[in-house]
Order: C-alpha cells, then sequence, then structure tokens
C-alpha cells in the first residue's frame, strides 16, 4: 500500500511535468527540454519564500510564479529570439536555456542540496485500511488529479483549446480569423510553467533542491507524455501515473540499477505495438 | 594500377586526406589528441545529418552506436584475438546491420516517438553493458588492447589521431556525394513529401532502413575510433547527453542535410570550448551563450553561412 | 483492349459514401478526362487507382494485370501521377525534384553513389540532362537550379508534370494540372500533352481530371463524366457536352464555354465621395531585403468589387497578404477608414473587419469543418447563439458543408475546402473581403454561384478585391480591375476593358519565358503610351 501511494506520488510529479510539456507541445510544436529546470528554479523559490515565510500560500505564489516567470524565458527564446528558426532549432534552444538556468543555479546556490520542508502538512501520517500514508503522497496525488481535470476541460471544451491547436497547426491562417497568436502561445507556456511550479513545490522536500534535479525527472516526463500519446493531456496523467508505478515495483524486483532499463524497455514495447503511444491524439491529422 | 580519373571524388577525398594529415602532423602532440577528438566528433555529426537532416529521421541513438563501435571493436581484439584493422571493418559493419534493424523496427514510429524509442534502445543497451561482467566489464568498461599491426614498427600514440583525422575525412567525402545522390535525393524527398515520394517509385521504407544502416556503419566507426583514442571504453561516456549533443550540433549546423554545416558546427560547439579550458566555472554559460547566439544569427543553421562563400549563389551543399 | 480498367470501384469513409461503383476504361494513347462536381470521388479515385485508399470493393486492371496496393509499386508498374495540391519537394532545387521522378529507373546503389562509380556518374549525368529537357518542355520559366520553396505557385504545377512524366509512365494521372496557371500556360501544356500521345516511340495514355471545361473538351478522346461517386456517362466530348445529366449536375447554365451567364449591365460605380475602407499610398513590401510589391495606390469603397489580375508571379497574392498583415509592409502607407495599418499583427487587422481568403485556402485541416468555423470567431465576441445564428446562414448558403460538419477540414475536396474558406471568411461579416484565386478547384455551377456570391456580398455594401487569372467569371461583376505587372499596377480602368487588355496580352506572349525584351515589346503593343 505504501509502495502503491508511493509510486503514485512519484509519477504524478512525472505527470504534472509531463502534462506542462504535452500543452506546449500542443501550442507550439515545441517539445520543451527545460522543463525540468523549470521545475528546479521554482523549487529554489520556494525554498527561499519558506526560509522568510510560513504562509502557505505565499510559498505557493512564489514556486508558481517563479516557474511562470522562468516558461516565459524559454518562450521569449523560443518565439521572439528564434521566430523563423524550424521547430527543432526550437528545441535547441529550450536546451540553451537549460544549459543556462542550471549553470545559473549551481553559481548562485553551488552543487549542495538545500533540504526542504513539505508544503503544508509536514511530515504527517494517515492511517488508511492499517497502512500508514504519508498526506504529503496523497495531497500530490490530489493536486495533480484536479489540475488534470482542469485542463482537460480547458483545452477540449473551450473554443480556447481549439485555437490552441490551431495556432499550433498553422499560425497564419489562425491569425486570419482573428485569434491573437503570440498571446495564445504565451499563455500555453505559463500554464506549462505553473505546473512545473507546482511540482517543484511538491518535489522537493522528498528529493532536496540542487542545480541537476531536472536531470532526473524531465526524461520520466516524457517518457509518460509519450505514453500518452504526447498530445493528450489525460493520457500524460496515466503515462505518469503508470511509470511511477513501474518504476517504484522494478526497483523493488530488480534493483536501483535497471531502473532506467525497465521504463524504456516498457516504452519500447508500448511504441512497438502502439506507434502513438496509448492515447492516440484525437483529430489526427492526415496529409 | 588502374589510373583514376583526377575529378574523381574518391580521389579528391584520400588527397584531401593526405593534404590534412600532413598539415596536422605539425600540431604539437598534446593539441592533436583535440583535433583526433574533434574527428570524431565530426564523423558522428556528419552521420547524423544524413540522417536527420536528409531523411527526416530523429534520432537520439548515436552514443549507442559509438558504444557498439568501441565495445566492439576491442571486444573482438580481445575475445577473438582480431587485429584492430579487421576488427573495425567487422564492428562497422556490424552497426549498419544493428542499425538497419533499429530502422526496421521502429518504422512505424516518426518524430520525436522515434526520438524516445531510440533513447530507449540507448539505454537497455547501455544496462546490458553494465552488467556484461567480464565480457563488458561492467562499469569500469573495458580497456584497449595495443593496437599492432603486423610488418609496421610500434608507432607514436599520435598517429591514431591522424588516422581518425584521414577518416573523418573520408566521412564527409561519403556523406557529401551519397546526399548528392539519387539515394540522398530520395530521402529528402521522403522527408518533404512522402506521399508524392512514393508516386516517385521510392521504396519509403527501403530508403528509411538504409538511412539508418548507413548513418549507424559511420557512428560506430567513429565509435570504434574513439575507444582506440581513449585506450578504452566506459559506459558513462555513452549517455544521453553524449546523443543529444549530438543532436545539437546537427541543428546548428542546419537541418537541410547541410554537410558544411555538420563540418563547422562542431568546430563551434566543441573545439572552441575545449580551446577556452581556463573558463572553469565560466564554461556552461560560455557554452549556453555560444549555442544561443549561433541559433539567433543563424535560424536556419551554420550552412546559411555558405552563401556568403563567392561562386556559390543559392546552391544546397 | 484497354490499358486501365477499373470497374465498380467502392470507397466509404465513415458516413460518406466517396466512391460508389465507379467504372473507368482508359485506352492505349488515350486522353481521357475525367469531370464532375466538386466531392464528386475524382481525387478519390485517383488515390485508389495508385494505391493511397485502399478500396472497399470492385477491380481495377492495369496492362492485362491486377494493380499493384502500395503507391511505389503502382509506380514501377508505370503509372505517373501529379496532386491536387501541389506536392513538391521543398528542399530541392527544381531540376532535383525533377530527377526525383526518374528514381524508378535509375540504379545506382548507396555504395555507387558513395564512391561514384562510372555508371552512377554517368546515370546521374543522364537524369539530370533528362530533367532539364522535361522542364524546358512544360515551359518551366526559371533558372533549373532555382530552389522550389520560393517559387510561384503555377511553376511548381509544371515541374510536377515534368516530375511525372520523367517516371516514363504508360499511363500519367493528372489531378487539376491547369490550376493556377494562366490561359497562355495552359496552352503550353496542352500543346505537350498532345504531343506526347502522339510520340510513338513512348505511347501514353494521359487521365486528366479538371474543371476548365473547354480544355478538357478540346483535348480528350474520350471524357468520363462522374457524379457522387458514380460514372454517369463516358463517351466521346461530344456525346458528354450534350447530355442533359451532365448539364445538370455539372456544367450548369454556361454550358460547354465554361462561361458564366453575365448580367447586362455591370453595377455602377460607387461615386468618390464615399469615404473608402481601404487605401493605399505607394506602398511596398515584399520577403527578406527584395519588395516584390513597388509602389500600389489602390482606393477600395464599400460596395465596390474591384478585380486585380496579372500572370503568375505578378505579385497578386504578395499584395493581398501584405495589406493582411504578413509579409510586412516596407514602405508607404495602408490606410483603413483613415487610420494606418502600416506594422499591425494579423490577427489585429483582422479583427478591425479585414478578411483575407489565401490562395492555397484559409482553412485549419487538423480541425473539424465545425471547429473550423467556431474559430473564425476569434475577437468577435458572439455569443454562442449568435454564432449558431451565424453558422447556420453559412450552412444555408453552402449546403454540402452542413452535411460534412463532423469531418476533419484536411479530407475535404478541393471544391469543398474552398467553400469552408468562403464561409469562415463570411462568418465575421467584414467589411473588406479579399479573395486569391478564388476559382481555382471549383467545377462551373459552383463558380456560377461563386459569381452570384460574391455579387451579393457586394450589394451589402461590402467591399471585395479578388486577384484572380481567370478574370472571366468575375469581370462582368466588377466596377473597376487593375492589371498587375512586376509588383506594380500597369493599368486600371473598367474591368471589361482590362480583361481584355489582359487577354489580348496573354496571347501576344502566348505563353514565352518571362524574357525582359517580349515582355516589354507585348505590354507596349498592348497599352501604347500608357506605361
Ligand atoms: N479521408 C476522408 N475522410 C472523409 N471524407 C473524405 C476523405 N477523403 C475524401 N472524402 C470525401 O469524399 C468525397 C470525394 O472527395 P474527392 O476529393 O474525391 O472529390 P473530388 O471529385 O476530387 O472533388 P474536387 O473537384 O473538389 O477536388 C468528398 O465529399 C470528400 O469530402
Ligand atoms: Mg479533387
Amino acid at each position: 500500500m505504501e509502495l502503491l501511494i508511493g509510486g503514485l506520488a512519484i509519477g504524478a510529479v512525472y505527470a504534472l511535468l509531463a502534462i506542462g510539456i504535452v500543452l506546449v507541445f500542443r501550442a507550439t510544436g515545441v517539445v520543451n527540454f527545460a522543463q525540468g529546470e523549470v521545475m528546479m528554479v521554482a523549487a529554489y523559490a520556494y525554498v527561499l519564500a519558506a526560509a522568510r515565510t510560513g504562509s502557505a500560500v505565499l510559498q505557493m505564489a512564489a514556486a508558481v510564479g517563479t516557474g511562470i516567470a522562468a516558461a516565459l524565458l524559454c518562450y521569449a527564446v523560443a518565439h521572439l529570439l528564434l521566430p523563423r528558426a524550424s521547430r527543432l532549432a526550437q528545441v535547441i534552444g529550450t536546451i540553451g536555456v537549460l544549459i543556462l538556468l542550471q549553470a545559473g543555479a549551481r553559481f548562485l546556490f553551488t552543487d549542495d542540496p538545500v533540504p526542504a520542508d513539505p508544503w503544508l502538512f509536514g511530515d504527517e501520517n494517515l492511517l488508511v485500511g492499517g497502512a500508514t500514508v504519508a498526506v504529503n503522497s496523497l495531497l500530490i496525488l490530489g493536486i495533480t488529479v484536479l489540475a488534470t481535470a482542469a485542463l482537460v476541460w480547458w483545452q477540449n471544451a473551450t473554443v480556447y483549446g481549439r485555437a490552441v491547436r490551431a495556432v499550433a497547426e498553422d499560425p497564419w491562417r489562425a491569425a486570419l480569423s482573428g485569434i491573437h497568436v503570440s498571446s495564445t502561445l504565451a499563455t500555453s507556456w505559463a500554464v506549462g510553467g505553473a505546473l512545473a511550479g507546482i511540482a517543484g513545490l511538491l518535489v522537493s522536500p522528498v528529493t532536496g533542491v540542487y542545480p541537476t534535479m531536472g536531470d532526473s525527472v524531465i526524461f520520466p516526463a516524457f517518457i509518460s507524455a509519450v505514453l500518452g500519446g504526447f498530445s493528450s493531456i489525460e493520457g500524460a496523467l496515466v503515462g505518469g501515473l503508470l511509470l511511477g508505478l513501474i518504476q517504484t515495483y522494478a526497483v523493488v524486483l530488480f534493483g536501483g540499477s535497471f531502473k532506467e532499463a525497465v521504463m524504456f524497455g516498457v516504452l519500447l514495447a508500448v511504441l512497438l505495438w502502439r506507434p502513438t503511444g496509448l492515447f492516440a491524439a484525437r483529430g489526427a491529422r492526415q496529409v | 594500377m588502374r589510373t583514376i580519373p583526377s575529378r574523381h571524388p574518391v580521389a579528391a577525398a584520400v588527397a584531401a586526406g593526405l593534404v590534412l594529415v600532413a598539415l596536422a602532423s605539425f600540431v604539437p602532440p598534446y593539441r592533436l589528441f583535440i583535433v583526433g577528438q574533434l574527428s570524431v566528433v565530426v564523423m558522428v555529426t556528419v552521420g547524423l545529418a544524413v540522417l536527420m537532416g536528409g531523411a527526416g529521421l530523429l534520432s537520439l541513438a548515436s552514443a549507442a552506436f559509438m558504444a557498439v563501435g568501441g565495445y566492439g571493436a576491442i571486444m573482438l581484439m580481445i575475445q577473438w584475438s582480431l587485429p584492430w584493422f579487421v576488427a573495425v571493418p567487422v564492428v562497422v559493419a556490424a552497426g549498419a546491420v544493428l542499425g538497419g534493424l533499429l530502422g526496421f523496427v521502429t518504422l512505424r514510429l516518426s518524430g520525436f516517438y522515434l526520438a524516445i524509442a531510440t533513447l530507449g534502445f540507448l539505454q537497455v543497451l547501455l544496462a546490458l553493458l553494465k552488467h556484461g561482467g567480464q565480457l563488458t566489464g561492467g562499469g569500469y568498461g573495458l580497456v584497449a588492447p595495443l593496437l599492432a599491426t603486423p610488418g609496421l614498427p610500434d608507432v607514436p600514440a599520435e598517429w591514431l589521431s591522424l588516422l581518425t583525422l584521414f577518416c573523418a575525412v573520408l566521412t564527409v567525402a561519403a556523406a557529401v556525394t551519397v546526399t548528392r545522390s539519387r539515394i540522398g535525393r530520395a530521402w529528402i524527398a521522403i522527408r518533404d513529401n512522402e506521399a508524392a515520394a512514393r508516386m516517385q517509385g521510392i521504396d519509403v521504407r527501403r530508403m528509411k532502413v538504409l538511412a539508418f544502416a548507413f548513418t549507424s556503419g559511420l557512428t560506430s566507426l567513429a565509435g570504434a575510433l574513439h575507444a582506440f583514442l581513449l585506450n578504452g571504453t566506459n559506459p558513462s561516456t555513452y549517455t544521453m547527453n553524449l546523443s543529444i549533443f549530438h543532436i545539437t550540433l546537427v541543428v546548428v549546423g542546419g537541418m537541410s542535410g547541410s554537410i558544411f554545416g555538420a563540418v563547422a558546427a562542431p568546430l563551434v560547439l566543441f573545439f572552441l570550448p575545449e580551446m577556452f579550458t581556463a573558463l572553469g566555472e565560466w564554461r556552461d554559460f560560455f557554452y549556453g551563450a555560444i549555442l544561443l547566439l549561433t541559433l539567433v544569427l543563424m535560424p536556419s543553421g551554420l550552412s546559411s553561412l555558405l552563401r556568403y562563400l563567392p561562386g556559390q549563389g543559392a546552391a544546397r551543399t | 483492349m484497354s490499358l486501365l480498367e477499373a470497374t465498380g470501384l467502392r470507397v466509404a469513409f465513415g458516413g460518406v459514401q466517396a466512391l460508389d461503383g465507379l467504372d473507368l476504361s482508359v485506352g492505349e494513347a488515350e486522353i481521357h478526362g475525367i469531370i464532375g462536381p466538386n466531392g464528386a470521388g475524382k481525387t478519390t479515385a485517383m488515390n485508389v487507382l495508385t494505391g493511397f485508399i485502399r478500396a472497399d470493393g470492385g477491380t481495377a486492371r492495369f496492362a492485362g494485370a491486377p494493380l499493384p496496393s502500395q503507391p511505389h509499386l503502382v509506380a514501377q508498374a508505370g503509372i505517373g501521377r501529379t496532386f491536387q495540391s501541389s506536392a513538391i519537394f521543398a528542399d530541392l532545387t527544381a531540376v532535383e525534384n525533377v530527377m526525383c521522378g526518374g528514381h524508378r529507373w535509375s540504379r545506382a546503389g548507396l555504395f555507387g553513389s558513395m564512391v561514384r562509380t562510372r555508371a552512377a556518374q554517368a546515370e546521374e549525368a543522364e537524369l539530370r540532362r533528362t530533367a532539364a529537357d522535361w522542364l524546358g518542355r512544360v515551359g518551366f520559366q526559371f533558372p533549373v537550379d532555382t530552389p522550389v520553396g520560393a517559387l510561384p505557385f503555377g511553376e511548381h504545377r509544371k515541374m510536377e508534370v515534368a516530375r511525372a512524366l520523367m517516371g516514363r509512365p504508360r499511363l500519367l494521372l493528372l489531378d487539376e494540372p491547369t490550376a493556377g496557371l494562366t490561359p497562355a500556360e495552359v496552352h503550353v501544356v496542352g500543346d505537350l500533352l498532345r504531343a506526347l500521345r502522339r510520340d510513338s516511340a513512348h505511347p501514353l495514355s494521359i487521365v486528366l481530371v479538371e474543371h476548365n471545361v473547354p480544355f478538357i473538351f478540346s483535348l480528350c478522346d474520350r471524357v468520363t463524366a462522374v457524379d457522387k461517386g458514380r460514372t454517369i456517362l463516358s463517351g466521346t466530348p461530344a456525346e458528354i457536352r450534350g447530355n442533359a445529366a451532365v448539364i445538370q449536375s455539372y456544367l450548369g447554365g454556361g454550358g460547354a464555354e465554361g462561361h458564366a451567364a453575365a448580367p447586362a449591365v455591370p453595377p455602377p460605380a460607387v461615386a468618390d465621395t464615399v469615404p473608402p475602407v481601404l487605401e493605399l499610398r505607394g506602398m511596398r513590401a515584399g520577403y527578406g531585403r527584395i519588395d516584390v510589391i513597388r509602389g500600389v495606390d489602390m482606393t477600395v469603397r464599400p460596395g465596390e468589387l474591384i478585380v486585380i489580375c496579372g500572370r503568375n508571379g505578378a505579385g497578386k497574392s504578395t499584395l493581398l497578404n501584405a495589406v493582411s498583415g504578413q509579409p510586412k509592409v516596407s514602405g508607404g502607407e495602408v490606410l483603413w477608414g483613415g487610420a494606418r495599418l502600416n506594422g499591425l499583427s494579423v490577427s489585429q487587422i483582422a479583427r478591425r473587419g479585414l478578411a483575407l481568403v489565401p490562395q492555397e485556402r484559409g482553412i485549419i485541416a487538423g480541425q473539424t469543418v465545425e471547429s473550423n468555423l467556431r474559430l473564425s470567431t476569434g475577437g468577435l465576441g458572439l455569443s454562442r447563439a449568435g454564432y449558431r445564428a451565424r453558422r447556420d446562414a453559412m450552412f444555408e448558403r453552402f449546403p454540402k458543408l452542413g452535411a460534412r460538419r463532423t469531418q476533419i477540414a484536411g479530407t475535404l475536396s478541393g471544391g469543398e475546402r474552398q467553400m469552408l474558406a468562403l464561409a469562415k471568411a463570411l462568418l465575421r461579416q467584414p467589411r473588406l473581403l479579399l479573395l486569391d484565386e478564388p476559382s481555382i478547384g471549383l467545377a462551373p455551377t459552383i463558380l456560377e454561384e461563386l459569381g452570384r456570391t460574391v455579387e451579393a456580398i457586394r450589394a451589402d455594401s461590402i467591399a471585395v478585391v479578388v486577384a484572380e487569372q481567370n478574370v472571366w467569371w468575375v469581370a462582368p461583376l466588377a466596377q473597376r480591375a487593375f492589371l498587375m505587372e512586376s509588383g506594380r499596377f500597369v493599368a486600371s480602368g473598367p474591368a471589361a476593358e482590362i480583361a481584355e487588355r489582359e487577354r489580348l496580352l496573354e496571347s501576344f506572349l502566348g505563353g514565352q519565358g518571362s524574357d525582359g525584351g517580349a515582355d516589354e515589346a507585348a505590354l507596349a503593343l498592348v497599352y501604347g503610351g500608357h506605361r
């Protein structure tokens, strides 16, 4: 039981990052490699805020706000600095941001992990069906599921969601129908940043905060997104949770050194079976 | 011996290679090592540029095929006592076949899915290498045996760097001739418009597998030479960050299948930072900054510099 | 015996029965036309024959053998084809594009290409020579080494024909090859096709899908008329032309001449005192450092219909695109009801009430018809009910769209896409409507309908500017026309007069290359001292 909830909680963090990546990808076709660093920056903001104020709301605001700011930095690089570059060049642009953010963090805070206190509930545990479960794990799960539900509604049921996809497909034609392209793009990046901010807030008590903390989550996040079809939000959630469980049980069964191989093995198997992930995107494009 | 016309690309490539090697032999030995490393990076980038820029296939398996080349060559030399000049061609062929297989298995994937799947291949391969026991040296990797050549006296270590440089020149030549051939055009056609390409009688599946095989062969060659240069293999060399670095180089070079860019990008992003080792902790800033700067100044890659060369016009290289 | 024999082809997409028992029989060395309304299933039939779509039923045999089921095998069996919307290899030069067509009969392998064996070198030279030759024969007007990305639409079409011929096919399937070509260029293509069929060394059969009715009837030996996925009639042009069912479903009132019944009198000119919606003063625009539009003056008033004619590459599309915000205007002024539009973004300009239907259709291909319409309300602040009312009005005007509201727009037929693009623009109830080559790909009956629609919009006091090469359908409806040449207006006046000059000019140039001397001479002849 502990294992289950723990695995799901790890998965939820992957899912939060994955959903941010998916949102940006749907809107811009850019795969944000710096998403892990956005989370890292937000995590530092959370630690700094927690040292100054006890208010959970302010701490949350610091993390989310910083996440948004860092994501907008990525937006600026990918779209304002590289307006006419190919998608892939924009992706490489986010790698540039990744390198700079990591180097910046290392410069300011050194490589040593900064410990962080859990947000809101501290170290409390709950007795569920005879097993002790960290309240924090439940909190992570709850927030993630709620956020996903809200985003699914926002993207699929509102005109805004359609506009996002229209801009992704063809910015010029979308603009001809009166859709403001840049603000649509920026909004998607910002929301992705907010999600990464929440992830940073939730994960830092578990792992500590250090400059390269993004490296260890970005590929699991990618895998979650790919498992879920890469442009489906609910898919990314399921992919993330699934991956969290697989990883947790893989460590228990085979030991830590096979963690990666098992994760990617599962991914390979899924892709060979269904080349566009478990949840194929709606309205798939045809040539 | 049959005379080859002087303009023939093979002769030209060999000549160019020899000239460069002759020039490089004046470089002081400790710098020569960097030249050798640079040559390895150029070979990998050029191979990947054919796959990505040419055929439009995004692969994160370049580190994996470097490992195939490095481990493969050394294992052949240790286990079967093959001389190095037999082991290398064998391992290049094996890399090409393995690459072709990977290409075949992933035929239905494209774009980022393909990238992540090839990354999976790398991770699984790495796990195998790390837990291969005696055969692969586990977490420590393998130490390269002496590269003895029968009939030749022992040569100084620098000759390896020169050999690598020579191979890099041949690789570049091969990539240029292939991309400008019927095969190279078919790759670009598939990338630009698959339906129209099929209607020209191009067998898309075959061509994709061929592209994978070609690139993987080249990468394995680079990997073998890399392992010789470093006197061995270490599993922690072949990370996904290495693969991402290679992709970065291709993109910075220019995604139009440009071989020029694939040669120029390692000069900017590998050689330049190597030259500024004194920067210490500022090196990451430096690297990130030149990366972004090249992208901003040349959004379609270093190959757009070609336009400024006299007599090039709008020609594509 | 016929070369291609297809019987009872059936294909269904979800609810739409795109092919419903189509028969087609093409003889040796025959030019065979296929006509039919938009959405009749013509392109689908080609897709089935070339292996892109699997038929649900029916048989197809080519040269006595069943057709292979994959496109590249079909091509290797000797069938070449072009696509309805341009399918170019954008990263290759023109001649390289055409050389790809020779893939089927060239042999060099990976190794041979890598070390350039003698055989590979000889083959490469042969490919290049043949490709350049084909480009010349289709009337390609640029140096063969031009990168194709920057070429005008019409050159793409010609290049695609050359590429298909490069494969030495026995049967050539052409899907609207003349869409977007000027009459003179159409002439060149027609002559070429005739010559190809006569070429006895290489007998070639051609299947031609076209909405250019005079072209089809003058060129083809036999014509098949299709409607709703079925063959109505197959026969000589004379038989088809006289058939009541064909006239009713396809040819319409203009009949075989393909000319809409023009109203007796053009609408009256709008008085100069009416304040203009749009005013261009010495406007310049272009891509990169080179200006394509080099000083254009134009005033557009409400209730006015203006035609801009001119050849491929004259700058018509660039002008309309620049007015709507991209590429950026690099000089002069664009005034919207007196206020400057210079420097505003595309969406800002759209929100002021200017709507552009671009040449290659303004639809979002990945979303449904309904979604496309909903999206086009950006910035209008419509309520749900308000949107529904407008949408239903559009479905009334274009019933075909109503029936396909859940279909992904990218799978619509060429003509249906055009209707959707128009509906999207009209839904915004713009004050100025810019249409870029709206006639491309429309069946004659639909084109007549378009004429009526445009007339109705104009009568509603909306200004309309149409850029067209085939002006005959719109000239009788327009008050004024401009003739564009190399980024400038070289003539203006009553629409009928300009259209006539344009026709004259075309016949002078007769499809010659755009070589400066001939151009200048012809222009001088037509315009006298007016330039
Ligand atoms: N993939 C698809 N999914 C759903 N419907 C489709 C698909 N492809 C075609 N259709 C429908 O099938 C019908 C026939 O289309 P097709 O493109 O063959 O018409 P066409 O005769 O070529 O028309 P046009 O002259 O306008 O090009 C159309 O109604 C179209 O909407
Ligand atoms: Mg069609």
